[in-house]
């Protein structure tokens, strides 16, 4: 209650004892006769009705001092209070500040799929895709989810070429964000990347795809997909053509059991299926927006001869 | 019933004709293990579907029933097939089994043995132990729902004798700390808390004492935590009060009275009152940690025109519980609108309910919510406040812009004033960030702290904080 404070008190939980004040008193009065009434039984109750009495109440709230037992009065007296403080609430005077409203960004939202894909990115799930979704979030040319940016620029602040990737996709709300809640810790500036600080970028993209996926699955077929291998196969699988990313899903979800490799495989399966789910929602916003795709990228469903070689690929490795 | 009764008799103990149906079925030799009686009981091993057979005896000279299966009939189908199979002398006499045994032994002891177990039990467990005093071809089902009448009156009974002592001594406690006075060293002392709160846990006060623990955390909480804890005291003594003279309230009061001690309402009783049935939109969800539970409450609510033009806003709250192992799952998510009878929960404002029927399934809102100004929100509060003061928390949407007060805390503002947000609100920069400095439409709970928002929209969109 400390943060609500009474101007007014309504209703049946007033004080309407015998001597209670009549409707016609003013507001102001009654809140005020509330707080002193309220800070006196406050003072006898930090000390003990044994040392301190309270006090007699103030006109109005006498009719809740009638127990024999000065320590159950002082709480009859404390309830009323309080129930006359709670019930008469007033929202708090409207801060004497204005805060600057963020640049006006007139990009379209974020939609609700990439934002997510974002937060799952940012919790540390295949963070190593982070660069990719930035390069798709810019291209598409859609405003960063804010719900995102905060951690965004905590995670940044020991990364300058993050931080430049997170300002420049913010436009102006990264600073005006760390300006107005100093409490996050974040400089208004953007840091210099220096040459030693680690590059924020997609991996190299190999220039044959197709032979990565071919290598990644053989490496697979010959059993050889130990868990060591597994961080250099989530490199290239977060590399490859986004194109190719279809055919490596399809041909590592048919890769029989096996204990030596499982591990590894649902390690590489979930990083692609990730970045394939990824890059459908990015390509869904081009078919809303109707804008024109200006990269390289084409839609995997125009790759059938990807699938084809896929099969080729796998000398009775499936049934 | 030292005579062996006959098929016929066996099956008029049957609670109805679909019972004695399956009864029959369950008369079934292979689908029973360790099947044996003797002259007092009958007992055997029914061997269903789940993992565990069910453990069923039948004591004969009530006849008496338990059976370990989930049925809420009584007798159910496994006791009248055991029963029947008996009558067909397919049972062999044989040396009772440790379940069988020591449950006679318990009714040997206290002829009303079925009573006290069931009297120990929170309200509706127990039901798979009741015994029909009745003959076996004389029963029928009045004079089985008039001992289990009996029975239930007696637990609530028993149970409010309880609660009285418990509540006695609660507020003895709290005028004895205001004689002593709250800077007493004992109140910063945790264990002086948690011995009040396993006292009324004892006494099945359980909502109370989970009041009282969290009286204990605002203890030494900031310069100023003696007014905190004087004003739960205040509200705890004044529930303590009305708990005691219930019947003299009004009977919405009496309801939240009980409610707020920890007296459970029984979920069918709650579904057996009149639904509100409407396009209910579920607006937010939040998760306590509260001792070794998690609460989850789910805030739906329905929005209609008002008798002055405005938008009135009519909320119900979801609640739910989960513990280690056993995590409470979302059943209705947020941002999704359903059609659906929802029942409340008796009490002088109505907030916790239930969903009973849907009429339609759950789909994605089409739009967001109409929010209220901030003196309304504050105003609702104050409203069901004056209805139930040891409300902790009441659900807000409100249409406004965060503002810092200065001081390291923030408030939500719009014209009519502000509400201040939670202090420790970790979500803080999140919700500056998404309202870029204009106004937002936020749903929260407001309590005494301020306002922890739980869900946000802005741009069309919906956020979870």
């Amino acid at each position: 209650m400390s943060d609500l404070f009474v101007d007014h008190l309504t209703g049946p939980t007033g004080p309407t004892g015998p001597t209670g004040p009549t409707s016609a008193a003013p507001a102001v009065l009654l809140a005020a006769s509330a707080n002193d009434e309220w800070a006196a039984l406050v003072g006898a109750a930090v000390l003990g009705t044994d040392r301190r009495p309270a006090p007699d109440p103030l006109p109005g709230w006498d009719a809740w001092a009638r127990a024999t037992d000065p320590a159950a009065a002082l709480l009859d007296r404390a309830a009323a209070v309080v129930v006359a403080r709670r019930a008469g609430a007033c929202p708090q005077p409207r801060p004497p500040v204005t805060l600057p409203a963020a640049p006006v960004d007139t990009r379209p939202v974020c939609p609700a799929a990439c934002a997510v894909r974002l937060a799952r990115l940012l919790s540390g799930e295949h963070d190593l895709l982070l660069p990719e979704w930035f390069e798709r979030c810019e291209t598409a040319g859609i405003q960063l989810p804010w719900a995102s940016l905060p951690t965004l620029l905590l995670k940044a602040r020991r990364n300058p070429a993050l931080d430049v990737a997170v300002r420049r996709l913010a436009a102006g709300r990264a600073s005006w964000l760390a300006d107005v809640v100093p409490e996050l810790g974040v400089k208004v500036a953007r840091s210099a990347p220096t040459a030693s600080s680690p590059p924020f970028t997609t991996p190299p993209r190999p220039p044959d795809s197709g032979a990565v996926v071919t290598s990644i699955l053989n490496v697979f077929y010959d059993r050889l997909a130990t868990w060591a291998t597994a961080p250099e196969m989530r490199v290239a699988a977060a590399a490859i053509d986004p194109a190719w990313l279809p055919s490596l899903v399809v041909e590592l979800s048919r890769i029989g059991f096996d204990p030596t490799v499982e591990r590894t495989r649902r390690d590489v399966l979930a990083i692609a299926e990730f970045r394939h789910e990824m890059h459908r929602e990015f390509d869904a916003i081009h078919v809303i927006q109707a804008i024109p795709v200006t990269d390289t990228y084409e839609h995997p469903e125009s790759h059938d001869l990807c699938l084809d070689i896929s099969v080729d690929l796998s000398p009775g490795g499936h049934p | 019933m030292s005579v062996r009764p006959t098929p016929e008799q066996v099956l008029l103990l049957a609670p109805d004709r679909a019972a004695a149906a399956a009864a029959t079925g369950a008369a079934d030799p292979g689908a029973w293990s360790a099947a044996g009686c003797d002259e007092q009981a009958v007992w055997g091993q029914y061997i269903a579907t789940s993992a565990e057979p069910y453990d069923v005896v039948v004591d004969l000279g009530g006849p008496a029933f338990r059976c370990s299966c989930p049925s809420r009939k009584v007798p159910c189908k496994h006791c009248l097939g055991l029963l029947l199979m008996h009558a067909q002398q397919h049972v062999a006499p044989a040396k009772r089994l440790p379940f069988a045994q020591q449950w006679m032994q318990r009714r040997d002891r206290h002829p009303t043995a079925h009573q006290a177990d069931t009297m120990l039990d929170v309200q509706g467990a127990g039901d798979d132990e009741v015994a029909v005093d009745a003959d076996a071809a004389g029963v029928r089902t009045g004079a089985r729902s008039g001992a289990h009448e009996r029975q239930r009156e007696q637990r609530q009974l028993d149970r409010a004798e309880r609660m009285r002592a418990g509540l006695t001594e609660l507020d003895r406690w709290l005028a004895d700390t205001v004689r002593t006075g709250l800077a007493a060293p004992a109140l910063a002392d945790a264990d002086t808390w948690d011995r009040l709160a396993a006292r009324l846990v004892d006494a099945q006060c359980g909502g109370l004492a989970n009041r009282v623990k969290r009286v204990a955390a605002r203890v030494g909480q900031h310069a100023r935590w003696h007014e905190d804890v004087l004003e739960e005291m205040a509200v705890l003594h004044a529930l303590a009060q009305g708990a005691m003279r219930t019947s003299t309230l009004p009977l919405d009061l009496a309801d939240g009275v009980h409610a707020a001690s920890g007296l459970t309402v029984n979920k069918d009783d709650v579904l057996a009152g009149v639904p509100s049935t409407a396009k209910w939109s579920v607006l937010g969800e939040s998760r306590v940690r509260e001792d070794k539970i998690t609460v989850q409450r789910t805030w739906l609510a329905t929005q209609g025109p008002a008798a002055d033009g405005t938008t009135a806003t009519t909320w119900a709250m979801l609640l739910a519980f989960g513990a280690f192992g056993n995590e409470v799952t979302t059943e209705h998510h947020v941002a999704t609108e359903f059609e659906a009878d929802v029942h409340w929960y008796p009490g002088a404002v109505p907030l916790r309910a239930l969903v009973g029927r849907l009429h339609d399934e759950p789909r994605r809102a089409a739009t967001a919510p109409m929010p209220g100004s901030v003196a309304d929100a504050v105003g609702a509060a104050g409203w069901a406040m004056a209805r139930e003061p040891w409300l902790e928390r009441y659900p807000v949407l409100v249409q406004a812009a965060p503002l810092p007060m200065g001081n390291g805390r923030w408030t939500l503002a719009d014209t009519t004033g502000a509400i201040s947000i939670v202090p420790g609100f970790w979500r803080l920069a999140e919700l500056v960030a998404i309202s870029g400095g204009r106004p937002i439409v936020v749903m929260g709970e407001l309590s005494a702290d301020g306002i922890l928002p739980l869900t946000v929209w802005a741009d069309g969109r919906l956020v979870l904080l």
